[in-house]
């Protein structure tokens, strides 16, 4: 998977209103192609059929919450390694270690400009290989 | 079935740039729209359903009790998607107060005999959330674009420069070599029309621009800003007071007093925050007051029992405690003058949280050691704020007291502290640790030569080139006149001396300018480890004979303890 250009991003948001414009705008300025789930577990029923490159994460959802989404998505079969980002409101800077600690390649911060977005996930996506 | 953005079937996705940010903005505004929606009928409901069943006490009360804890639940879950959302769409004032509620609205339904105190908040907080409605969206999508940016951890963000082209080279060069990057902006007054985008350490402006008052005057707000002038008379301080300017710096530049400001800024960034501890018998408000601040950066911690009050500070060393007034068993004001009882708990400020009006009282309250008042129900805006101009100002304090003011490191006693503290934790890891003291050659001569204050200049270059070239977990202190003390904790002598030896080479080159012509200064140094069980004194008197050592031997050198 390591060089492939990013295309397929599974995004879980429990909020409709937020879920609605980031989606269109991770499809319509980023081109990529966007699995759009409600919660943790509409992401877990979803996953393997859609086989996401990247898990772009809410961390606060009732429920099931974003580190324990990315903890049971890794658990499927092919998941084991898929980059994850978190979004979550404001974050210090040993916060944004912690996330990384639970998998994440980066913490982009709440509220978030849904029109740089894209251009944001890309830099995060490239960023990881170095 | 996957839901389609914006409920839009594939075929109408629109295709073109503008098609696409137009359905984009629309489909803003129609979540803009529905935000309010979702606010009147989370205040609604609260008001017309859910506040007078929870009055009328049927919490308790069979089927009618299950319909209100169902309500109360729901109401949580709007609040929760609001706090989400809020901010999203340029309302971060709604996320602000929509958090907490929903703390308090989840508090209230697994609570079966609900208290006065949180009825009274949630009403608080609703009139917070209606409140940042009414008010319209904070600066739209630049307010969206400032939080949503990534930030690089441990970055340092650019210096802001505004000079005239004649200064902007020398200044760039100066600025660079204090480990600072630049953005650079001519004195045309097209530029200065917006303010920078970008988050910036700090603005430098060139006092030889025109009207560069107004230069400071717009981005005054945006960052801290920094005025080189020749003028440092009064008038032209409070001129510069006036036009928003943070620090001025005279001119011909005082490049050590540029570089401690720019640390200042860079540092006050970097900050890991406030640490406050919460004291409240009312856990679920001490959770709310907790969570309103942490949203502010702040670190929290929250004790219940008024007892456990002196280990809770002796483990968190906040900056600040907030604590309710009245507590069953010990009260605030009792408690106020337990903690005050220690020497070094003086000047930790105290703020109570109280529905008390009795002003007598409040005046005993601060009598005895209490020094602000927050009404209850709190008005957590006012809280964030209230708390971080007090914090603030005794860290100040704090600052002032434990470093030595020339060069803003350790002073003797504190660093002494942390001798016996660091070869404790030494200890019980069973890691290394080496202490190095550090004595400016021929100082004396210095001082004679060129006055005291170039000798300030060069304890001040020292004091820098340490805290540039050692980590950050190195504790670097003044230890007396011309004398340092570093201690490096994990670093084997061997290393320690290698790390010091460089900073000494590189320290004996750099010329120094003064009056009287140029000149180099040089230091000496020893270095001790600490062996198992090692006294401080022990530790600092080996050190101490290895630096005689290097002297003995012709200074500008370091040297190991017992070679």
């Amino acid at each position: 998977m390591s060089g492939a250009a990013l295309q397929r991003i599974l995004y879980v948001e429990d909020d409709p209103d937020v879920r609605k414009v980031t989606g269109l705008a991770l499809k319509a300025l980023g081109r990529f192609t966007i699995e759009p789930c409600a919660s943790g577990q509409e992401a877990l029923d979803r996953a393997a059929a859609f086989a996401p490159q990247l898990l772009l994460l809410d961390v606060m959802m009732p429920g099931m919450d974003g580190p324990t989404t990315l903890q049971r998505l890794r658990e499927l079969p092919g998941l084991a390694d898929a980059p994850a980002i978190f979004m979550t409101a404001k974050v210090q800077p040993q916060e944004v270690r912690r996330y990384r600690d639970l998998g994440g390649l980066d913490v982009i911060s709440k509220p978030f400009d849904p029109m740089t977005l894209s251009d944001q996930v890309r830099r995060i996506w490239e960023g990881r290989h170095g | 079935m996957a839901e389609r953005a914006g409920g839009m079937p594939a075929s109408e996705m629109p295709t073109g740039e503008a098609e696409l940010r137009d359905a984009l903005r629309r489909l803003r505004a129609d979540a803009v729209q529905r935000l309010g929606e979702r606010v009147q009928e989370l205040a609604r409901a609260w008001e017309q359903d859910v506040r007078p069943s929870l009055l009328a006490g049927q919490a308790s009360m069979g089927a009618a009790g299950e319909t209100l804890l169902e309500a109360l639940g729901e109401l949580a879950g709007a609040a929760h998607r609001l706090s989400g959302s809020g901010g999203t769409f340029g309302f971060p004032a709604i996320s602000a107060a929509a958090a907490p509620l929903e703390l308090i609205l989840l508090g209230l339904r697994d609570d079966p005999a609900p208290r006065p105190g949180h009825l009274l908040q949630a009403e608080q907080l609703i009139a917070a959330l209606r409140a940042a409605w009414e008010a319209g969206p904070q600066g739209e999508m630049t307010e969206a674009a400032e939080g949503g940016a990534h930030h690089p951890v441990e970055t340092a963000e650019p210096i802001f420069l505004f000079a005239t082209p004649r200064n902007q080279a020398l200044l760039s060069a100066v600025i660079t070599s204090l480990g600072y990057s630049i953005e650079r902006v001519g004195g045309e007054p097209s530029a200065l029309q917006r303010p920078p985008g970008r988050r910036h350490c700090a603005a430098v402006v060139d006092d030889e621009l025109e009207a560069p008052l107004e230069v400071c005057q717009t981005l005054a707000g945006h960052c801290p800003v920094v005025l080189l002038t020749g003028d440092i008379g009064f008038p032209a301080r409070l001129a510069a007071a006036r036009a928003g300017v943070d620090a001025v710096v005279a001119k011909p530049l005082e490049v050590n007093e540029l570089a401690d400001w720019l640390d200042h800024f860079a540092g006050h960034r970097s900050d890991p925050g406030f640490s406050i501890l919460i004291v409240d018998d009312d856990r679920l408000l001490a959770e709310t007051y907790a969570l309103a601040l942490r949203r502010a950066g702040m670190q929290v911690a929250t004790v219940a029992d008024p007892s456990q009050v002196i280990e809770a500070i002796a483990a968190t060393g906040p900056d600040l405690i907030l604590m309710d007034m009245q507590m069953p068993e010990t009260d605030g004001i009792e408690l106020a003058r337990v903690i005050r009882q220690t020497r070094r708990h003086l000047s930790l400020p105290i703020l109570f949280l109280s529905a008390e009006q009795d002003q007598q009282r409040q005046m005993l309250a601060r009598r005895l050691g209490g020094d602000d008042f927050i009404p209850k129900p709190v008005d957590l805006d006012r809280l964030v704020s209230q708390v971080r101009m007090r914090a603030e100002r005794a860290r100040a304090l704090r600052a002032v007291m434990e470093t030595d003011s020339l060069t803003g490191l350790l002073n003797h006693a504190r660093f002494k502290e942390r001798v016996a503290l660091e070869l404790a934790r030494a200890e019980r890891h069973g890691s290394p640790l080496s202490l190095a003291i550090l004595d400016l050659d021929h100082f004396k001569s210095v001082n004679d030569r060129f006055g005291h204050l170039v000798g300030d200049r060069v304890i001040r270059a020292l004091s820098r080139a340490l805290q540039k070239r050692l980590r950050r977990t190195d504790v670097i202190g003044r230890y007396g006149g011309e004398e340092f003390a570093v201690l490096l904790p994990n670093t084997r002598p061997e290393a320690a001396l290698a790390a010091i030896d460089g900073i000494r080479a590189r320290f004996a080159e750099a010329p120094f300018e003064a009056a009287g012509g140029c000149f180099t200064a040089s230091f000496s140094a020893g270095i001790a480890g600490a062996d198992g069980g090692a006294q401080p004194e022990a530790m600092i008197s080996a050190a101490d004979a290895a630096l005689y050592a290097a002297k003995r031997a012709g200074r500008n050198r370091v040297m190991l303890a017992g070679d």
